[in-house]
């Protein structure tokens, strides 16, 4: 319902800069991220000593507690305190020894020497994070003639502000060795705080202190400073009040800096209203991190919203403009939320457009395409994982107005989105109306009778009115309001998705959940989103020095990925274009296991558990696929929406008018083993028995089943397995093709062995599941003979395998012949001609090397690999990733270097129209793959993760963390000019 | 003095010349335009005689204006196109024999090259006197300037209820704009059961948020090979009855060879206009 509104505030704490001359802040989490180098530091230190001491019989080995010990004994205490701190905890006395003993010496000052070059050897290798919002505070504090002073116990400081290019934002730095030098106790002794404000000419009273540590606040307060600000990283906020802070915060940005006459308490925050009408983050600034689009293109509107659309594994939502454009397509879905549609094939469901708002000035909506735009700019900001804009517009009456925004869908809470936008009008007054598209609430019930509920929270706010007995905000729209000259206003908005698989009631579970997050603040969400981001982050970032361009294409990989995933969601997979558009419908195909499921089966694990186990969920369906070809076992679906069916269209009209029947749903058998594959990893990289034994053998048996039956005996001895397509869909109903049986051969060996396995270590579970799969030993015991018997077109003279049979007879095309061209290589020719040729359309034998590696010689894999790379296409974009990952792993690294950039520009690149329906999910995750397995070399032996780096030229290194059975591994890999020469003869 | 912006047709008084009327009464009707008739010779006859000069019957005549003017053909025409705010120059590509090598004549070319107008030129030989539009080809390699540029055809097929085909070819050597905002066939055809319905319906939201395509009856069509030969054996096999082309104003040999090639060979006019 319309009405007519007056404008007010809201209610965060307030930095009044009339009550300081000058603020002091702690370094280490508050303004840069060193707390994880300085924890791993530790850890590694005290477990080394630790271990020491019971190797020689002292005490038994306890490891470190990184999570107990560290905040207890020794965050933001210097180190000799630490070290004597922690030693206490444990009951373990050392002599003090002298200030200059060496690392390694059992003392305290050796043990302090070998953490201090343990952290600066991880601060060489890895660098640090800022906390960007901290350095925005400071400027801003700054700016307004606050003088400023970093307060560390740490003795790294300098290298760390130098490192980070942050030594201009302190007027003053007081550090571990000035505190050493000048005498002074460190936290949570006041010393260094009250020295600080000394040094600055500044009274405590009139000073600030921000602190993550509780001997830090402490000491703040003990100094006798006006305001204690803690910095909550940890989840200990009534822990920090316990030790003297004022004003407890999850991040900086939260708080709200005013200056002029005010209600505030004399130096401290209030709950009183005001407001600064500005967004509660600041967008990362490291070019590395961001995609940026500046101006406005109408016709890339499409491939823009894919690239810059948010998900969280739940909810995903098209980077759509707000305000719409002629060629907007906003969409939101649901993970695993099918609309089944009349008579057609299911395709993910779209929701209202949430984030749809429209403002009007005088009656005229502000849209890109009337007027002239001043400024227009969009950051997909993948740390933080949110979509910012700014845009300055002069509409045709000459009024300019500035807007800013972001939006983001909850990585803390998968159910909510969230957006906000300020707007000022710079030059004029009117009457404006401010509308969205989703006011309330939206229900919609679909015929599977699953029903979901959008919800809006909103507020709106202007700025500036701060103490005005009139102000207020509105929560109701749509709004008519009149716009002051140069007033800024804000509007906060949080939506909430429930459906009934999750709640009873999602209408009013989804008003309850944007209501309350509207009123826990838009800083709360955005900070909970941001910590929950930046754990994803620190296990799947991958860094690489020397090639920025590589750098922003896998953290955009990783970004898209890591927001595709929902590990607490066990019936939903990831489609082939995520949750970032509707092609391909949603569906599921192989490109989940082996093209995404790597990254997360070595990052995160949880999802990639939750993805296989939709394919357990789906299995039913799988056997009544193969009971419909006449076999057993289970035949996944080729694609797979919810209930595993097989829901690949059997024709498609082409543009040529022609008709063209698609196979693949009978053919592309290579599915199942494909299915397996990714169990088996999953396995091996976790040892998760649990997951093995509820969900994981069953698949490796019944698609080891499967490939049983279809593998048959002929007259020549040899099984065969016919009429398949592989991997290269350019040639269909072809017979033994050589992805196919080596990748049957592979599921059928496994499926014995977890048979094996079973019965020897989990003989009640076998017996269970033996019963239930009717599956006798014998059968089993049988599929290592079948295996063997397969016909792989292996010829041993040459060393080759041939793709399938009759594949050495067809056409040899030159397809160098054919470049440039603008169309794929079978549009050019024809089906038909294609068919009949040696064109493949993606990697086939090259794939099966891929993921077989270890089972074929050296010399096969570079036979294979020189005879199939020149006839490949790259018809799908899947290949170019693959083809990267396979040269660099045989040394042939430029070659390397151009699929590996072919492949991450897929989605990136200003020309590549096929985005608009959704990213390519697959090919991201194949350039995780061409980063790790490829140049990073990384094999997956049974001890663990080791690697044969071959880096490009560019790169000086490369960086990345994996976890192997509950293990994190470290891989700091650095540019070896000499081994990475291009092995290309 | 203010105009109606008029459809410009020159005529040189050869017999040959008259089907560009047929085609400009089209046109004249859909678009609500006047047609100007105009002819240039060195002495100009007075507009009196005009009609019997021209060979022109009363109901050739009926609802156009003519006009007689002195002076060198083709610079009088662009002068009077400038003045009079034309909105097509329909005109023949000869009216006279011309060299077998020349794909234009030369008054047509000099026109062509000295007009931002759209031109439709008129191969006698191929168009009845009782031309209709029915069926528009728009040959499009996918970009934004492209779409841009054939607005007026594609507004003269949605006045017409004609269907427009567009037509991109793919082709080994054809050069992909890197122009943004550019949509070629795909680059990569992961699974055609879903790329294609998608591309399709990409391409043709690309060209219609340029131009408007509303109430337009649209196919798009995917040929492959030469352009030029992919373009004529379309608007044959589709009877075509008008094909809308964009040139970038080199006429020059080893330039322009797929609209040399479409306006020499085609059954049809074809639209000229610059990008």
């Amino acid at each position: 319902m319309d009405q007519q509104a007056r404008l007010a505030v809201d209610e965060r704490p307030v930095i009044d800069l009339a009550a300081f001359d000058g603020a002091m802040f702690d370094l280490d989490g508050v303004v840069t991220r060193t707390a994880t180098l300085h924890a791993a530091a530790w850890r590694e230190l005290f477990d080394q000593f630790l271990r020491r001491r019971a190797q020689m019989g002292q005490e038994p080995f306890t490891p470190f507690d990184i999570e107990r010990d560290y905040s207890r004994y020794l965050d933001g205490k210097p180190r000799l305190d630490g070290v004597r701190s922690f030693l206490a905890s444990r009951g373990i006395r050392l002599p003090d020894g002298e200030p200059d003993d060496p690392a390694g010496r059992d003392s305290i000052f050796g043990l302090a020497a070998h953490k201090n070059e343990l952290f600066r050897a991880a601060l060489a290798r890895s660098g640090v994070e800022v906390f960007e919002t901290s350095v925005a505070f400071i400027q801003q504090l700054r700016k307004a003639g606050v003088k400023t002073a970093a307060v560390s116990s740490s003795k790294n400081a300098a290298a760390v502000l130098a490192a980070v290019g942050l030594n201009d934002l302190f007027d003053l730095r007081i550090d571990g060795l000035d505190a050493e030098r000048l005498g002074l106790k460190g936290k949570p002794a006041a010393d260094t705080f009250a020295h600080a404000a000394r040094s600055l000419g500044v009274a405590p009273a009139r000073a600030l202190g921000v602190e993550d540590a509780l001997a830090g606040v402490e000491a703040i307060h003990a100094a006798g400073y006006g305001l204690a600000v803690g910095v909550d990283r940890s989840d200990q906020a009534a822990a920090l009040r316990e030790h003297g802070a004022d004003i407890v915060v999850r991040d900086l940005a939260e708080l709200l800096i005013v200056s002029g006459p005010s209600n505030l308490r004399q130096g401290g925050a209030t709950s009183a209203p005001t407001s600064t009408a500005d967004l509660a983050a600041t967008p990362t600034s490291d070019p590395d991190w961001v995609v940026v689009e500046d101006g406005f293109k109408l016709t890339r509107e499409h491939e823009l919203e894919s690239i810059f659309a948010i998900s969280n594994g739940h909810l995903g939502s098209r980077g759509s403009l707000a305000e719409g454009s002629a060629m907007s397509s906003p969409a939101t879905f649901v993970a695993g939320l099918f609309d089944p549609g009349p008579g057609s094939r299911p395709s993910l469901a779209v929701l209202p457009d949430w984030a749809r708002i429209s403002i009007s000035i005088e009656g005229r909506p502000l849209r890109l395409d009337d007027g002239t735009i001043l400024e227009h700019r969009r950051t997909l900001d993948m740390r933080q994982a949110v979509l910012w804009r700014t845009w300055r517009h002069q509409d045709a009456a000459g009024r300019i107005t500035t807007v800013r925004g972001l939006r983001l869908a909850s990585q803390a809470d998968r159910r909510l989105l969230a957006q906000s936008v300020v707007f000022t009008p710079e030059n004029y007054t009117a009457t404006a109306s401010l509308d969205t598209a989703l006011e309330d609430v939206a229900t919609r019930r679909f015929s599977d009778g699953v029903t979901v509920a959008m919800a809006a929270a909103s507020v709106l706010r202007k700025a500036g009115d701060l103490g005005a007995a009139d102000s207020h905000s509105v929560r109701a729209l749509p709004v008519k309001f009149e716009l002051e000259l140069g007033q800024t206003y804000q509007l906060d908005r949080v939506v909430a998705v429930c459906t009934s698989r999750d709640e009873a009631q999602p209408e009013g579970a989804a008003r309850r959940q944007a209501t309350q997050a509207l009123d826990t603040g838009m800083a709360a969400v955005i900070s909970d989103h941001r910590r929950a981001w930046a754990a994803r982050w620190a296990a799947s970032d991958i860094q690489i020095e020397g090639d920025p361009a590589a750098q922003r294409a896998l953290r955009f990989a990783a970004y898209h990925l890591l927001s595709a995933a929902d590990p607490d969601d066990d019936r939903v997979s990831i489609g082939a274009r995520a949750l970032t558009g509707g092609a391909y419908n949603g569906h599921v195909f192989w490109d989940t296991e082996i093209f995404m499921l790597p990254f997360f089966i070595l990052t995160w694990p949880r999802a990639a558990r939750a993805l296989l186990t939709y394919r357990h969920h789906t299995l039913p369906a799988a056997r009544e696929k193969a009971a419909r070809h006449g076999e057993t076992g289970a035949f996944y679906a080729w694609e797979s929406a919810g209930s595993g069916r097989d829901e690949t269209p059997s024709y498609v009209v082409t543009p040529s008018a022609e008709i063209v029947p698609i196979v693949l749903a009978d053919q592309e058998q290579h599915i199942s083993a494909d299915v397996a594959y990714g169990v088996w990893s999953y396995w091996r990289a976790t040892g998760d028995d649990a997951f093995l034994l509820e969900a994981g053998a069953e698949i490796l048996l019944e698609t080891a089943r499967f490939w049983a039956g279809r593998a048959k005996l002929e007259a020549d001895g040899r099984r065969h397995i016919r009429s398949v397509v592989g991997p290269d869909e350019y040639h269909e109903a072809v017979d033994d093709n050589a992805y196919t049986n080596s990748m049957a051969q592979w599921n059928l060996e496994i499926g014995q062995t977890v048979a094996g396995l079973m019965r020897k270590r989990w003989p009640e579970r076998w017996l269970a599941l033996s019963l239930a799969l009717n599956l006798e030993a014998e059968e089993a015991d049988a599929w290592g003979n079948i295996a063997q018997e397969l016909y792989t077109g292996f010829d041993d003279r040459t060393g080759l395998f041939e793709q399938f049979e009759g594949y050495f007879a067809l056409e040899e095309i030159d397809l160098a012949a054919f470049e440039p061209r603008n169309a794929t290589i079978d549009v050019l020719l024809g089906r038909e001609r294609i068919g009949r040729s040696q064109i493949i359309k993606q990697p086939d034998v090259v794939m099966m090397l891929h993921l077989l590696w270890d089972r074929f010689a050296p010399e096969v894999r570079e036979a294979n690999f020189r005879y199939y790379e020149p006839r490949c296409a790259h018809g799908s974009s899947l290949s170019p990733a693959i083809h990267a990952t396979v040269a660099a792993r045989l040394g042939r690294t430029e070659l390397a270097e151009r699929y590996f950039r072919q492949a991450s520009e897929i989605d990136l690149a200003d020309n590549m129209g096929n985005a608009a329906g959704g990213v390519h999910a697959a090919a991201l995750g194949g350039l995780w793959q061409a980063a790790v397995f490829g140049f990073g070399g990384v094999r997956l032996g049974d001890g663990g993760p080791l690697c044969e780096p071959n880096l490009p030229t560019k790169w000086r290194g490369l960086s990345f963390r994996l976890r192997w059975r509950g293990q994190d591994h470290e891989f700091r890999l650095r540019s070896d000019p000499g081994r990475n020469k291009d092995r290309e003869p | 003095m203010n105009h109606d912006p008029v459809i410009l047709v020159p005529l040189d008084g050869r017999v040959d010349a008259l089907p560009a009327l047929s085609v400009a009464k089209v046109f004249s009707k859909l678009q609500d335009a006047p047609v100007r008739i105009l002819h240039v010779a060195e002495h100009a006859p007075p507009v009196a005689e005009l009609a019997d000069r021209l060979g022109l019957e009363a109901e050739a005549l009926h609802g156009a204006c003519l006009e007689s003017l002195p002076g060198e053909p083709s610079a009088t025409i662009l002068a009077a196109a400038s003045r009079l705010k034309a909105r097509l120059i329909v005109l023949c590509t000869h009216t006279a024999p011309e060299s077998p090598a020349d794909v234009i004549g030369a008054t047509a070319l000099a026109v062509l090259r000295g007009t931002s107008c759209p031109v439709i030129l008129v191969n006698p030989a191929y168009t009845p006197h009782d031309w209709r539009l029915t069926r528009v080809l728009l040959p499009h390699e996918g970009t934004p300037a492209t779409s841009d540029a054939v607005k007026p055809g594609a507004e003269l097929a949605r006045l017409a209820r004609a269907e427009l085909l567009v037509l991109l070819v793919a082709a080994t050597g054809a050069h992909v704009s890197q122009e943004p905002g550019s949509l070629t066939a795909p680059v990569y055809l992961d699974q055609p059961q879903h790329e294609w319905p998608a591309w399709a319906a990409e391409f043709v939201e690309r060209l219609a948020c340029i131009c408007p395509l509303a109430d337009l009856r649209i196919r798009l069509l995917l040929g492959r090979g030469s352009p030029s030969s992919e373009i004529l054996r379309v608007a044959r096999a589709e009877a075509v009855d008008l094909i809308l082309l964009t040139w970038k104003g080199n006429w020059a040999a080893e330039h322009a060879e797929t609209l040399k090639q479409v306006v020499r060979n085609a059954g049809c006019p074809t639209m000229v206009v610059r990008v």
